[in-house]
This record gives structure tokens, C-alpha cells and sequence, in this order.
């Protein structure tokens, strides 16, 4: 540390000469910086009632702030064991642990590290701190050599250094595209959760959701009554917006497509205007589709607890689907729930061989790239029937909105699901404005409170995280007036409308089906003056 | 004095930079002050930017309306590094410290000395105009937390028929920044 | 301190070879005994790596896609970024390996007054990275001279190639010069940028003075010592041919140049420089991206405990009920 004192200290003023101040070297290594525990960076712990209830072990009342976490006696022997069988399960952790040249590429491409500075978000630094307790452990040469082989002792502290950082990464995978062997964060951010959870050591962000979502079928706890009396609500909006009323069936057997989204669309705003977006297009091309009160959020905090909550949660999918009696599965906008129906859900809980392949029963289209899973994305379904004249569009009524496009994370780095979103976006848009190059596609930056960490005690960190996406979005906003930002992820809509409110408050926050809806000429609509959100329509909107 | 400043320019706008990211981990300074790429270190350049433009600004006394949206650029990032207010605008009092070291010896004169300290006059204003612009950010922080609250059970209230703010329509960003 | 460490290292085992030949001349021991010890070490050492790797499973198909996914006849598939077959994820391991198509991604961008944005592309890291692997290959080859006898076309040919550039004699060749400046750049590169050299281990400068030391050595042996090739070639032919030769008037250095390769052999499979075997193993990487089309089984997959409908209509019933949602059971 520097002698000198900073301006906001008292030392300061007493001195006689000043301006004697050079900029610090970085002189500590970082096994030797302990951890910083500072509020507004962490987040509050997991109620012992939520652990209780889905049966996860150690619950208990505990504050990260206190210097015994009650953690259990034989800690290091689970933790060790933890490590041990995670090894040898998954070979992306073994190769991972392994194969880190530490060239650097990643260091900066993390949002946190890149809007708040703490080398230890550095995705390389992350994976080191899980990789030094694996060297010093599981490899010869750290058994002997210890710190010289970069090594180093597990201790509490290591675990509270975890529990600090691995809930400071959103599993974005941005650092993965980067990294020459394809090391992926957002895998040990993974694995370094699931050992944490061993010890009970979680948070209330995640694990009620989780909790939540065993019991009632979605992250909110919605009950059936409730969803209905939702559902119903939008339906009023809807017909006092477009003339249209129309119905949202609950749990329907035998219909053609059982429709999942993230719960998140169901109550908070704006992702509700992007539920009722779902529900005018779906009328008016008279689909023959189901909610399902069971199977009523797509969205898996599982991925963000251990891959074991993951199935647990996502099991009600298929289930319900096969006791509906429907034919194939639609999935709405959310970024983590595709990462979990694309790259683990027919792997956890498949085969659906009691599904048929999806065919979209309006253009004949069969969407063989889901032959085996059986679900589709609903942009994908919607850019193919405006590809096939479907819809009855009229983008001018979404005139006064100048828009961008985010690319969520997982739907980016999981999928690759680029051009659909586009395609309608043009479609319903007139001012559609892409961000630059390095911030878009497979380079998206992420809005900083996605993997469980969008919550308010880490507003500040949010904020931070969110400033790479929001300096981009201010770019455009500056350059070509846009002031919509359209994104595909429950998360994002509730994130980045805080992100934005903060860095760039000119620009909300869209659903990519919201702003279908508002372009969507309805069969029996009165004349369209109000949006779904119940504001002018276009031109008028715009002085 | 202005002409001696105006001199010494890069050299008092780079220290000053320099002990604006003190602010941050020591190992991040490299990075903030070398990437130069406004999308992949916007924290960054924006500082070095807007000191820039403030200490031209200083130098030429310029009004408050032109300073304060650029002031508030740089107060919007140390606003949330979660180290405090004083942290957050003690940048603008690093200025002294850079000046008085970029005149050096020139000080012992009394007339210099007395445009010196009138230069530091600009330079308290600015960090007054900083703490504004701080607390301004502060409560923005904290409307941000309220309204992202109200977002996440907005269906719920409105079937409820929860009267949000308890106020006419088109009064409710009275007092408010966020809009 | 972790730089001391590492280059005081590398000193001391040239210390090491300059006492056990240059004074003890034990050249039995450098010259045949620990090469072969090094040599079993390597491939003992890589194999057991590489075994130990792909008997772990994959269970969950989970790699990066960097393109457009194949969906829609209409729309354009990224194929290499996203490949959907295994053809196309081959392809993409090839781009991957052979051009180090990751690091070629990293951008710049800069704003000019004005606004007008510039993308630019930051090429370094992968320019020096790629300098250094593609040369060490080629300075591998032109010393398969030395191994094998009459010496193949091929070999000849990258010789002559390499020394294209006609200054000296013997020609001095490009890659050695290149591979020598890369080198440089990634240990600078270490040691300047600020980040790189916070994350630094002394395992990461190791490596790098290893390398530094053996081409630094080799230049010196063809260039300026001069020693004798024939004698170099004897020990070479003897390793290869299991007939060891000590290879009578070889200078002193010529066995430090060995003893730096059999550390570094031996040092291989117990690093990160088995990131070349791991390249090929990584699951972001390698698996076509046909998640939805082709089932992925997991070989470890247990069942779990879950909320079943039954459980669930059970505790909801009356509210079911209330919302007029069909039911199972009245």
C-alpha cells in the first residue's frame, strides 16, 4: 500500500508538501490480496428455509459480513471430495483445470472487470483461484513445489474469496469465445457454485427462486389462480389496446403446442408487454397451444445452483408435455432458459420420443434442427411466418421507436441464434440500428445481472457490469437517435432497463414480441391509437 | 498563470488522470489508461476524455452549463465503484496537488502564488458542482432500486389497483432524475 | 520474483550441462541417458495425459457457438463458427489449431471526433502466438536431418527455403530468427502489459526461458561456434538407431543444447504446455452443434428427485379448482 494519503482522508490536509504522488505499482501478488468483502458487490445468503425445502445440506442463518460462515466441520474434506468427483464426471473441468496458458486473451473481455477494475474478475484470474486450490491438491507438482507450482492452500478465506467472485461472473461465456482452447468461465463459475453449495454456501437470489420454482412450477411462486388472473389481465389490456379480445388457455389437453416462457414475462414490467405480445400472435393466427400452470417457467435457477438443480427444475417441461398429450413445445424470449432447453434439457430429461418433430402448422415449415428435442424458439417460429406472409404487418406503427438489438448472452453463445431476431426486428421496424461490431453477435456484451446476480444488493455492481453493454447502447443513442433497446431475455428486460435507467436513461427496454404485436394488423381490431403499453402509436407518438 | 498551465497541459491533464484511477486496483491503471478501444474500456477513455475537457474548461472559466454534463460523465462512473462519495469527487481536489507540482518552484513568487489560489477558486467550484453531481447520481441509484422493485411486481399491482406514486398523472418525475 | 525464479532456473541447468560436459565431461550421461530418459518421460508422460483426458465423459454437449446456428432453409448457417456437423466441427478444430481462429477475434474499436467509429482488428497476441508455433515446427523439421539418413526431399527443401534469405554460411535461417523474436514478444508481452504479468506464474516463464534458451543456443552452435555437424550428427543416428554414440568433438554447448530439449521434453506432460494435446479435448470446442437434432447421452446420468404432477395437483387442487383449470383428478 502507498504511504500517501488520499484526498478523502484526513492524513491528507496534515501534510505539509503535497503533490508528492506517483501512480502504484501493483506490487502484491494476488494469492496474497485477501478478500474484499464490500457491500453493494455481494449477495445476501440463501434463507435456511429455501435450502431446507429443496433439500440442500448445511441450512442455516449465516452473513457473509461474519467472520464464521458455520460452515460444516469437515468442510475440506467435502470440498476436496467435491472437487474430486467433479473431475472425473466432467471433462471440461479436467481439461480446464489443465490447459490455461494465461495468454491473457480474456483478461479483458469481462464486463466487470472492463466497468469495475478488480483484477480478479479477470476470467483467467477467476478460474485461477478454483485451479490454484486444484494444482496445489490433485497435481504432483503443486503437492511438492506447492506456491512455486502455483499452489496454494485451501483455506476459509478461499472459500469466502469464492463465494465473492463466482458470484460476480454471469456465466456469459463471452471470455470462452476469445480463449484459444475454448476455456469456459462460466463452467467453473459452474462448478465452483456446485461446491459452494455443498456447503450450504448459496444466495437468496438463486435459491428461493429455485425453491420457488420446485413447488409452484415457476421462479415467482405464482400460484394457478394467480397466472390465470394474470393472463386474464393482459387479455383486458390487450383488448383495450387493440379492440381484440383474446384467450390464453391454462393447462388445455390436447392442444398442438404446449407454449413455455420465463415467469418473469408473467409480472414484471416491460417483459409483460412481451407476454402479451405472445398472446396477440398466437390469436391471430389461431394457434392451438396451451399454458401450462405446472410447467409455467422455462427459466432454470438450477443452472445457476448445481447441474442436479438444473434437472430437477427442468424435468417438468417434458412431463407435462407428455401428460398434455401435446405435439411439440414452443419456447418464449429468455436467454438462460435456452441455454438449458438447447445444450441440456434432452440430454437431462429426454428422449421426447412422444413428441412429434415441430411443424408449423401455418407454412408447412418442419424445423428438422429440433427433430430431437422437440422445442423451438419463438423467433425462429414468428421469422418464419413473416418469411411466408403470415402476418399482416404495419412497421409504421412502430414509428417513433428507433431500435437496437441486444444479443443475450446465452441465445448468442449457446445457440447462435443471430438473424431471426434480426429478420423480424426489420420486419415490424422502420429505425432498426446496430450496435458496433465488438458488442454484438458472439461478442455480446452481457447485461450484468444475468446467472442470479439481479438483485438490488449488488445494484452497484450491476451498474458497473452493465456500463460495456450501456456504453455501446449510448453510442447508437448519440448517432442515430435510438432509443428502444430490444432483447430477448426475461433477465435482460428487467436488467438493462436499470443498466439504462442509470448510464443512458434516453433508451427503454423492448420485447422482441412486443414490438411485433404493435406492427400486428389484427383481424376485428379497432383503429390502433395506444400500444400495448397503453401509449400512442406511432407518428403521433413522436412529437 | 493561465498561460503557464496552458503550457503544461499534457502534463497536468496525464497526472491528473493518473490519480483519478487511483480510484481503482493498482493493476487495473494499465489497462484503463492503455486501451484506448471506447467499447472495450469505456471507463477509461471516458475519464480521460472528460478531464481533459474539464481542465480546459477550468482554464478558460467556463460556464456552468457546459461543465456539468461532462463532469457528470466522470461522476457516473465513480458514483458506483462502491467506495464512498468522497472517493467518488476526490479527483477534482487531485487537481491541486498536480498543479502545484507542474508550477513547482514558480510559487515562492507572490503574485503567482495569488493566481494560483485563484485558479484553486475554479477548482473548488468544480468539486462543489462534483458533490452535486455525486448526491444527484447517489439518489438516482436509489429511484433505480425503488422503480426496478415496482417493475418486478407490475402485473401484480396494477390487478391490485395499487395507485403507485399517489400522485396525478404527469407529476410523477417531479423531483425525480430519471427521465 | 516469479521471473527470478524461473530465469535462475534456466541458469542453473545450463550451469548444470556447462559442469557435466564442459568440465566433467560425462557425456554419455547428457548426451544419450538423459535424452532417453526425457523421451520416455514425453511420450509416457503425453499419453498418460491424453488417456487420462478422454477416459473422463462428456456429459452435456456445451460448446461455444460464434456464428449463426443452422435453423431456417433461408438463413445463412455460420458453418465453421457454428458447425452443425461433424465434418464442420472438424473444420472448425482445424481453423482452431492451425490459425488459432479464437485469438484472430479479438477487435478494437476507436471513436474520431466526430463520432465516425473505426473497427479495427488487435492482431498481436495471435501474431506472435502464431509466429512462434509455426516456426518451432519448421525448425523441428529442418532438425529431422539430423535423425534420419540419406536425409528425406522434404526435409532439404524446408532447409533451403528457410535460408532463402542467403546472409552467412550457414545460411541463417528465417524461422530461427523468428521463432528467437516471437519468443521476445510473448516474454515482453508478460512482462509489460500489466494484466498478463499479474496472472503470470513462474510456470508461465519457465517454458518461455526454456525456449529462449534452446533456440539462443542453437543460433550459437551453427553460427558462431561452429561445431562440428558430423560429430552431432554421430550422437543424433545413435539415439535413433539405439547404437549411442558420444560423438567425439562436438563443443561443450552442443550438450547444453540437448539437455535444454530433454528437460523440456521431460518437462512437457507435467505443464501447460500440454494445452496442444488439451486443444483437441476441449468439449467448448470440438462437438458439432446439433443440440436439438441428435440426442447427447450422458453416461453418468442418475435419476433425481422431482415435483410430479400428481404431488403438485395435490397442493394446488382448490386453487385449480378456482381458476378453472382442468384437472386429473375431480
Amino acid at each position: 500500500m502507498s504511504s500517501e494519503a488520499k484526498p478523502d482522508q484526513m492524513g491528507y490536509y496534515d501534510r505539509e508538501k503535497l503533490g508528492q504522488v506517483s501512480l502504484q505499482p501493483g506490487g502484491r501478488d494476488w494469492m496474497d490480496v485477501p478478500v474484499d468483502m464490500r457491500p453493494g458487490s455481494f449477495i445476501y445468503p440463501a434463507k435456511d428455509k429455501h435450502l431446507r425445502y429443496f433439500g440442500l445440506p448445511n441450512p442455516r442463518q449465516w452473513f457473509p459480513g461474519d467472520a464464521d460462515w458455520k460452515l460444516p466441520e469437515n468442510w475440506k474434506e467435502i470440498i476436496l471430495e467435491g472437487i474430486r468427483e467433479r473431475l472425473s464426471k466432467y471433462r471440461s473441468f479436467q481439461v480446464f483445470m489443465d490447459i490455461c496458458v494465461r495468454c491473457g486473451a480474456c483478461a479483458d473481455k469481462c464486463h466487470f472487470f472492463i466497468g469495475g477494475g478488480d483484477p480478479k474478475n479477470m476470467p483467467v484470474l477467476r478460474a485461477e483461484l478454483l485451479r490454484s486450490i486444484y494444482r496445489r491438491e490433485f497435481t504432483t507438482a503443486g503437492k511438492i513445489l506447492g506456491r512455486l507450482a502455483g499452489g496454494r492452500e485451501l483455506t476459509v478465506d478461499v472459500i469466502k474469496e469464492w463465494f465473492y467472485y463466482f458470484y460476480q461472473c454471469t456465466e456469459c461465456r463471452r471470455c470462452s469465445v476469445f480463449c484459444p482452447y475454448g476455456i469456459d468461465t462460466a463452467e467453473i463459475t459452474m462448478m465452483g457454485r456446485e461446491l459452494l453449495h455443498l456447503l450450504g454456501v448459496s444466495v437468496n437470489w438463486i435459491m428461493e427462486p429455485v425453491a420457488n420454482c420446485f413447488r409452484t412450477g415457476n421462479h415467482l411462486g405464482i400460484q394457478p389462480h394467480g397466472l390465470r388472473d394474470t393472463l386474464d389481465f393482459f387479455a383486458d389490456d390487450i383488448e383495450e389496446a387493440t379492440g381484440v379480445r383474446v384467450e390464453a388457455p391454462l393447462n388445455r389437453k390436447g392442444a398442438e403446442v404446449l407454449f413455455v416462457t420465463p415467469s418473469g414475462d408473467f409480472l414484471a414490467d416491460p417483459g409483460t408487454y412481451t407476454c402479451m405480445g405472445y398472446m396477440c400472435l398466437f390469436h391471430e393466427i389461431g394457434l392451438d397451444y396451451t399454458f401450462s400452470t405446472y410447467a409455467s417457467d422455462g427459466g432454470n435457477f438450477g443452472l445457476f445452483t448445481s447441474h442436479e438443480a438444473m434437472k430437477r427444475l427442468n424435468a417438468k417441461i417434458y412431463a407435462e408435455a407428455r401428460r398434455l398429450g401435446v405435439k411439440w413445445i414452443l419456447g418464449g424470449e429468455c436467454g438462460h432458459m435456452w441455454r438449458v432447453l438447447n445444450q441440456y434439457m434432452d440430454t437431462m430429461n429426454g428422449p421426447a420420443d412422444f413428441l412429434q418433430v415441430p411443424t408449423s402448422p401455418f407454412t408447412g415449415t418442419r424445423f428438422e434442427h429440433a427433430r430431437s428435442t422437440k422445442m423451438i424458439h419463438i423467433t425462429e417460429f414468428t421469422a418464419d411466418l413473416i418469411k411466408h406472409g403470415k402476418l399482416k404487418l404495419d412497421p409504421s406503427q412502430n414509428d417513433h421507436i428507433r431500435v437496437t438489438f441486444h444479443d443475450s448472452c446465452n441465445p448468442a453463445r449457446a445457440m447462435g441464434i443471430f438473424e431471426e431476431p434480426r429478420y423480424i426486428l426489420r420486419s415490424v421496424c422502420n429505425n432498426f440500428h446496430e450496435m458496433p461490431e465488438n458488442t454484438i453477435r458472439e461478442k455480446t456484451f452481457c447485461c450484468g445481472g444475468g446467472a442470479g446476480l439481479g438483485t438490488d444488493e449488488n445494484m452497484e455492481m450491476r451498474l458497473r457490469g452493465g456500463m460495456p453493454r450501456a456504453s455501446a447502447v449510448r453510442h447508437v443513442h448519440e448517432q442515430h437517435g435510438v432509443n428502444h433497446l430490444a432483447a430477448m431475455c426475461a433477465i435482460d428486460r428487467a436488467t438493462l432497463s436499470t443498466v439504462c435507467e442509470y448510464w443512458v436513461p434516453e433508451v427503454r427496454v423492448t420485447g422482441i414480441h412486443e414490438l411485433v404485436t404493435n406492427a400486428l394488423v389484427m383481424k376485428g381490431q379497432k383503429k390502433r391509437e395506444v400500444n400495448l403499453r397503453l401509449e400512442p402509436l406511432g407518428a403521433e407518438a413522436k412529437e | 498563470m493561465d498561460e503557464q498551465l496552458q503550457a503544461k497541459r499534457a502534463e497536468i491533464v496525464r497526472a491528473w488522470v493518473e490519480r483519478a484511477i487511483e480510484l481503482y486496483p493498482a493493476d487495473a491503471a494499465k489497462f484503463l489508461l492503455g486501451v484506448k478501444d471506447p467499447f472495450a474500456n469505456p471507463m477509461g477513455t471516458t475519464i480521460v476524455r472528460e478531464l481533459e475537457f474539464l481542465f480546459d474548461a477550468l482554464l478558460r472559466d467556463a460556464p456552468r452549463d457546459e461543465i456539468v454534463p461532462r463532469l457528470d460523465r466522470v461522476i457516473q462512473i465513480t458514483s458506483v465503484q462502491d467506495a464512498g462519495s468522497a472517493r467518488a469527487v476526490s479527483f477534482v481536489f487531485a487537481l491541486k496537488d498536480v498543479i502545484r507540482r507542474a508550477l513547482g518552484g514558480t510559487l515562492s513568487d507572490a503574485s503567482a502564488l495569488r493566481r494560483c489560489l485563484d485558479f484553486e477558486r475554479r477548482i473548488d467550484a468544480l468539486a462543489l458542482l462534483a458533490f452535486d453531481s455525486c448526491s444527484r447520481f447517489l439518489q438516482r441509484i436509489a429511484d433505480i432500486r425503488v422503480r426496478e422493485a415496482k417493475r418486478r411486481v407490475w402485473s401484480l399491482m396494477r390487478m391490485l389497483k395499487v395507485d403507485w406514486d399517489g400522485l396525478p398523472a404527469g407529476e410523477e418525475e417531479v423531483g425525480g432524475c430519471c427521465r | 520474483m516469479k521471473i527470478v525464479i524461473s530465469l535462475a532456473a534456466v541458469l542453473a541447468l545450463f550451469l548444470l550441462a556447462w559442469l557435466g560436459v564442459g568440465v566433467l565431461d560425462l557425456k554419455t550421461l547428457f548426451g544419450t541417458v538423459l535424452p532417453y530418459v526425457a523421451l520416455a518421460l514425453f511420450v509416457g508422460g503425453v499419453v498418460y495425459r491424453v488417456v487420462r483426458w478422454a477416459a473422463v465423459p462428456v456429459p452435456f454437449r456445451i460448446p461455444t457457438t460464434c456464428g449463426q446456428q443452422r435453423s431456417l432453409p433461408w438463413i445463412k448457417q455460420s458453418r465453421l463458427e457454428n458447425p452443425h456437423t461433424g465434418l464442420e466441427a472438424f473444420l472448425r478444430m482445424v481453423l482452431e489449431v492451425l490459425c488459432f481462429r479464437s485469438l484472430l477475434r479479438n477487435t478494437k474499436a476507436e471513436v474520431r471526433p466526430g463520432g465516425r467509429l473505426i473497427q479495427g482488428s488487435s492482431k498481436w497476441l495471435w501474431a506472435g502466438a502464431l509466429a512462434f508455433h509455426w516456426c518451432f515446427l519448421v525448425v523441428l523439421v529442418r532438425h529431422l536431418r539430423f535423425f534420419i539418413e540419406p536425409v528425406p526431399g522434404c526435409v532439404q527443401l524446408v532447409a533451403s527455403l528457410d535460408g532463402f534469405l542467403q546472409v552467412g554460411v550457414p545460411a541463417m535461417t528465417v524461422t530461427s530468427l523468428v521463432l528467437f523474436g516471437a519468443l521476445l514478444f510473448l516474454l515482453l508481452r508478460r512482462l509489460v502489459t500489466a494484466q498478463v504479468r499479474y496472472i503470470s506464474l513462474p510456470a508461465d516463464y519457465f517454458p518461455l526461458f526454456l525456449l529462449l534458451s534452446i533456440v539462443a543456443t542453437g543460433l550459437l552452435l551453427r553460427h558462431v561456434v561452429r561445431t562440428d555437424l558430423s560429430a552431432v550428427k554421430e550422437v543424433a543416428m545413435g539415439l535413433v538407431t539405439f547404437s549411442p554414440a558420444t560423438g567425439e568433438g562436438a563443443h561443450w554447448l552442443f550438450y547444453a543444447h540437448l539437455f535444454f530439449v530433454s528437460v523440456l521434453l521431460a518437462y512437457f506432460p507435467f505443464s501447460k504446455l500440454m494445452h496442444m494435446g488439451g486443444v483437441f479435448l476441449s468439449p467448448t470446442r470440438n462437438l458439432a452443434i446439433n443440440n436439438r437434432a441428435a440426442r447427447h447421452i450422458n453416461p453418468w446420468d442418475y435419476p433425481v428427485k422431482v415435483h410430479t404432477y400428481e404431488e403438485y395437483e395435490e397442493e394446488f387442487r382448490e386453487k385449480l379448482k378456482t381458476a378453472g383449470v382442468p384437472l386429473e383428478k375431480e
